[in-house]
């Protein structure tokens, strides 16, 4: 979540033959999928044989029969968090953007604003959650607040890189045939900056499940975070595991649905040897 | 359109960086006739990159004066005189090869242009013989192909003066070749003025019709060099032993001059 973590997201943006690439990426998955199942069945085995107590940890076969015992609690909840996720990525999307974009537009908003922007990612966001609660009550307000001031970040940061990255020669055309600025950051630097945009957003929606679950902790009334802490405080430990299942499984999909969406878009503007992503 | 000449008078060009200031070009006056095609050939850094950039009108000099058919590099950037074409194709990577072709008329002229552009790209895909290549993405082209793209997209603008800065400096010598024998087959079916910025000697006496040998620190026109091979130029030309003798002098000049030079 600081500025120096750097997650490695390199966007992929072949064209021609992104089945290939698709059906080569899910016959990637298997050894993951294996291990992943080894892990698990040693863990129930482990806590089996050496009898650890249910307070501290929960069996993988509990978790799984409490995921279907309390299915409607945890739908519940599962439906406050996504919301809280998608709405607050949304806003971070639509604030990362402009700001890149006004930052490119304008030098001197780069030069003033850019460095402050770098100097607030070192504030320890999570820290403002109850500041956040303290201001705007258990309601809806502070947790996308406090998932925007996470998420914008990685955002604007990839889009600033990818609106820069236009090929310097590109710009000189442009301008031997008396292109405006707005001509040229519409027809060439944002296509040219969508996939970095796009590496941003991957990263962005991580750090949006991280924001609203922190915020729930923080203070809430319901949602998975708050499931989760209910749960630590009354020692139910197979609904703090239940709960923590749903919320990553959440993640992950919503990790692999911006890649999709992400795909889309490379097929429609391929390019080759887009920059990594910055966080 | 007629053709149109170049008039360099007298550009000085100093580049200041902190305390210190480079002067990059001195004095540099040369003449270019209408329709001809002229070539600066110099080692790196000699400014020749520059020089092209400020008769385009791209960059103001220091001091001296450019003119295209007698008005102001400026005014005939405005007027759309200029065609560039870079050592890098600069394609862009999202649009098809008669997309990127039209993509600059379709700018200048809005939206309602889009279809007059589509066709003029089709005929200049064609001048540079890529006919059947208009629907191919830059990624599926070789660097060939994708410079005769860029070539194209210059020509599209119907410029009356053609800047080409060591255009064919990344290709392999035999593709380069090929291309210096098509850039002169598209010369001849168009009356442009090209000039032709390169390091390669034998490539500036294949093309040229005259040759401005530059020198680096600082950058100046050390002799100015009129190529009498007859034209059509092809692959005989090469062994021409005129051409060799070109080749000889322009050799003994940048290279002999430095090892002498060093020796010295």
């Amino acid at each position: 979540m600081s500025a120096d973590t750097i997650a490695q997201a390199v966007p992929t943006t072949r064209r021609r033959r992104p089945w290939a690439a698709l059906g080569r990426g899910l016959g990637g998955i298997w050894p993951s999928a294996l291990l992943a199942t080894l892990a698990v069945v040693a863990w129930e085995i482990v806590v089996d044989v050496f009898d650890v107590s249910h307070f501290v940890i929960a069996k993988p076969s509990e978790i799984a029969e409490e995921l279907v015992d309390k299915r409607e609690l945890l739908l519940d909840a599962l439906w406050i968090t996504t919301e809280e996720i998608v709405y607050g990525f949304a806003l971070s999307a639509v604030i990362g953007v402009l700001l890149a974009l006004v930052v490119a537009r304008f030098r001197w908003v780069d030069r003033a604003l850019y460095p402050l922007i770098v100097l607030f990612q070192n504030v320890p966001k999570v820290a403002l959650a109850p500041i956040f609660i303290l201001w705007f009550g258990y309601g809806l307000t502070p947790k996308l607040l406090l998932v925007v001031v996470i998420a914008f970040f990685p955002i604007t940061l990839n889009m600033r890189v990818g609106l820069q990255a236009v090929d310097g020669d590109l710009l000189l055309l442009m301008r031997s045939v008396g292109a405006s600025r707005g001509q040229i950051l519409r027809r060439i630097q944002i296509p040219t900056a969508l996939p970095y945009l796009f590496a941003g957003m991957r990263i962005a929606i991580t750090f949006c499940v991280i924001g609203a679950v922190v915020a729930e902790f923080a203070g809430a009334s319901e949602g998975l975070g708050y499931l989760i802490q209910y749960g630590s405080t009354q020692l139910d430990t197979p609904l703090v595991f239940s709960g923590l299942t749903v919320i990553s499984i959440l993640g992950l999909a919503l990790y692999y649905a911006m890649s999709a969406l992400e795909w889309l878009v490379a097929r429609r503007f391929p390019l080759p040897n887009a920059g990594q992503a910055q966080a | 359109m007629s053709a149109t000449g170049i008039s360099v008078r007298g550009v000085e060009m100093v580049f200041h960086r902190k305390q210190e200031s480079q002067v990059v070009l001195r004095d540099v006056t040369l003449d270019v006739a209408a329709g001809r095609l002229v070539t600066l050939l110099g080692p790196s850094g000699c400014g020749k990159s520059t020089l092209l950039k400020i008769v385009g009108g791209l960059l103001a000099p220091t001091s001296g004066s450019v003119t295209i058919g007698g008005r102001p590099a400026e005014e005939a950037v405005k007027a759309r005189q200029i065609g560039l074409v870079f050592q890098r194709p600069a394609l862009l990577p999202w649009k098809s090869a008669l997309a990127n072709v039209s993509f600059l008329n379709e700018i200048i002229g809005g939206r309602g242009a889009k279809g007059a552009a589509r066709t003029t790209a089709e005929r200049m895909l064609d001048l540079v013989g890529l006919g059947d290549a208009g629907t191919k993405l830059p990624e599926e082209l070789s660097g060939g192909m994708a410079q005769r793209v860029s070539i194209a997209r210059a020509l599209a603008l119907d410029p009356a003066i053609l800047l080409m800065d060591e255009p064919f400096g990344a290709l392999d010598a035999i593709t380069r070749d090929r291309m210096n024998s098509s850039l002169l087959d598209i010369w001849s079916q168009t009356d442009k003025t090209i000039v032709f910025v390169t390091h390669s000697i034998a490539e500036a006496v294949f093309l040229s019709d005259e040759i401005h040998v530059m020198e680096a620190n600082p950058g100046r026109i050390v002799e100015t060099l009129t190529v009498e091979l007859p034209r059509p130029r092809t692959a005989a030309t090469l062994d021409d032993p005129r051409f060799v003798e070109y080749e000889r002098h322009l050799r003994q000049g940048l290279v002999g001059g430095a090892i002498e030079g060093v020796t010295a």
